[in-house]
């Protein structure tokens, strides 16, 4: 028998995906049931879902994000998520919206909710450092494309030293980006967007997924995935989840 | 937020883990007479669907599903297509006892206690759950395979590892069973990575080296799934599925697999209960309650059972501007 109800919604940015959950939806809880753990993990989640708690405080915007996996492009998540709550009439439309995130405060401009100018490249040896990320870029010759998945994951885990924050394969517009895990990221980073235009002079960078991503300052659009209702009910055999890599 | 973009309602459920996306409404119409004939007009003009509903970001590398669509079958209270990330199948046993769990618990059927009967019209045939009811919860669903068997053992090497046993059985699909140990494997969540891997290169060697046919359907004639499994009081397994990810529950159809080979070998007689423990903790119960032989194989019939939960309602909007709309997977299809 459904026990807890839980309503959220689904977005995405460029592929990124954000669970947005007002705290007060989370606040009553199933014994030994987690609420937050449930909403992000598998069987209702996936390592692909990062989940996001707001809520107001005077004239602030509070976030948690829980992600499963890195939380990259945090300034494009959150315009996204405050679009999102404008659209959806949960916030007046103003100038500007001041948010907290792990106890850092943002003000973003309306008019630039959908736009996030590229950051400084700094090259250092064979790095290139952007906001406070190391970044390696290695141009190859591999076809860039799902089907050599394996060889790409390979000539990645050959060139991981545990230095660099993304790791970067490129061949002409077409790039494959991975994480310090050594995870491929299936969505654009902006720091990397950064490196491509001003040290690769890119106009046009296609991720792995063969999005397409104009390299001035970034453009983006959150998508709507869903409306959604969670159900948690007593008998289930999974109190907070799990996630298969 | 567009309100004009496409809407598709459906009802989420996981059986021992494992999702099943049951599509309540927003299915154009599917040409044809049959569940065949529309799983086919499905597959070649309304892919996209199947690609939005079940890849990131809405979906994940396993996610799987079924179009619900009225009864082409007199039998039957719904047909159903059953989809997932790598294509579609002809039928499922973990979204077998989702989607029957979901038209249950919803009212979808006559509910009737303490056992309501849901008939799918499938395109591998017709299928019978038997869902056991307490207090209008859904406590666990029974249905019968179609014919199971044990095809053949190989032996096989794998980088130091060789002449490593594989057997070979049919449940639905091909599965390749093989001992986790001898491969220095141990079925943990934390080694799914390394599961897929080896599982996916020991599947392609067998393909090359070995005939794997369907003895009645020729057109079943590769290996497409594989199966490790560690002994114990309960059998734990996991399931490989094509593209290249892990099954969340004991699957189904994997589980006939094993006591079609279990009991080919005298290890299972029948109707022993057999319980199958998946990588995430979840178990079936399976027995095999008929067993006939043809030629040198002998087919079985299993009778499986398992629990799902409902876990979610969504209404998900095709925005024909997303360039996402149909998804990412970052594993090859197949």
């Amino acid at each position: 028998m459904i026990s807890k109800v839980i309503n959220s919604y689904d977005i995405h940015i460029n592929g990124q995906q954000l669970r947005i959950i007002e705290k007060n939806e989370l606040e009553t809880v199933l014994q030994d049931y987690e609420n937050k753990a449930l909403m992000r993990n598998e069987p209702r989640g996936s390592k692909y879902v990062r989940l996001l708690i707001f809520q107001w405080s005077d004239d602030v915007l509070d976030v948690e994000l829980h992600p499963n996996e890195s939380v990259d492009n945090i300034r494009i998540l959150l315009k996204g998520c405050i679009s999102s709550l404008v659209d959806r009439g949960r916030i007046n439309s103003k100038e500007s919206y001041l948010v907290r995130n792990n106890g850092q405060m943002y003000e973003f401009q309306h008019g630039c909710l959908t736009t996030e100018k590229l950051p400084e490249v700094e090259k250092k040896q064979n790095m290139y450092l952007v906001n406070d990320k190391k970044i390696k870029v290695y141009e190859v010759d591999m076809e860039l494309e799902i089907k050599n998945i394996t060889a790409i994951k390979a000539y990645i885990h050959s060139k991981q030293d545990g230095n660099s924050d993304y790791l970067v394969l490129k061949q002409g517009e077409k790039q494959v980006v991975a994480n310090k895990k050594g995870d491929i990221l299936a969505y654009p980073i902006i720091e990397v967007v950064a490196v491509c235009a001003k040290e690769f002079s890119q106009e046009i960078i296609t991720s792995f997924t063969g999005l397409k991503i104009h390299a001035e300052d970034m453009q983006f659009n959150y998508y709507l995935i869903s409306n959604s209702q969670f159900y948690i009910e007593h008998s289930d055999i999974y109190a907070k989840g799990f996630i298969i890599k | 937020m567009k309100i004009n973009s496409k809407l598709l309602v459906t009802v989420d459920t996981h059986t021992g883990g494992n999702p099943t996306r049951t599509v309540l409404s927003g299915m154009p119409k599917l040409k044809g007479e049959t569940i065949q004939e529309k799983m086919l007009d499905m597959k070649e003009n309304h892919d996209y669907i199947r690609k939005f509903l079940v890849f990131p970001p809405r979906g994940h590398d396993v996610m799987s599903g079924t179009i619900l669509l009225p009864p082409l079958k007199e039998e039957a209270d719904f047909s159903v297509i059953f989809i997932e990330t790598g294509g579609y199948l002809p039928m499922c046993g973990h979204d077998t006892i989702g989607t029957c769990t979901a038209l249950v618990e919803l009212g979808y059927v006559e509910v009737k206690e303490p056992y309501t009967s849901v008939v799918l019209d499938t395109p591998a045939g017709v299928v019978e759950a038997s869902c056991k009811m307490k207090e209008g919860k859904v406590q666990e669903v029974t249905f019968i395979s179609t014919d199971s068997f044990h095809l053949k053992t190989v032996y096989i090497d794998y980088k130091d590892f060789k002449n490593i046993k594989c057997d070979i059985a049919y449940g639905g699909n091909f599965y390749g069973i093989m001992k986790a140990g001898d491969l220095g494997l141990s079925l943990h969540v934390s080694r799914s990575e390394e599961i897929v891997e080896i599982a996916m290169a020991i599947r392609d060697e067998i393909n090359r080296r070995h005939e794997v046919k369907h003895p009645d359907y020729p057109f079943i004639n590769k290996l497409t799934h594989m199966e490790f499994y560690e002994t114990g009081d309960v059998v734990k397994n996991t399931v490989i599925v094509p593209p290249g990810g892990i099954d969340r529950s004991p699957c189904g159809t994997g589980t006939c697999a094993k006591v079609s080979t279990l009991y080919k070998e005298g290890d299972l007689d029948l109707n022993e209960v057999f319980i199958h423990e998946s990588i995430t903790g979840s178990q079936f119960k399976a027995q095999v309650i008929h067993a006939s032989v043809k030629g040198n194989i002998i087919y079985n019939r299993v009778a499986i059972t398992g629990t799902a939960w409902i876990m979610g309602r969504h209404d998900f909007y095709f925005d024909p501007d997303d360039p996402l709309n149909q998804g990412y997977l970052l594993i090859p299809e197949i």
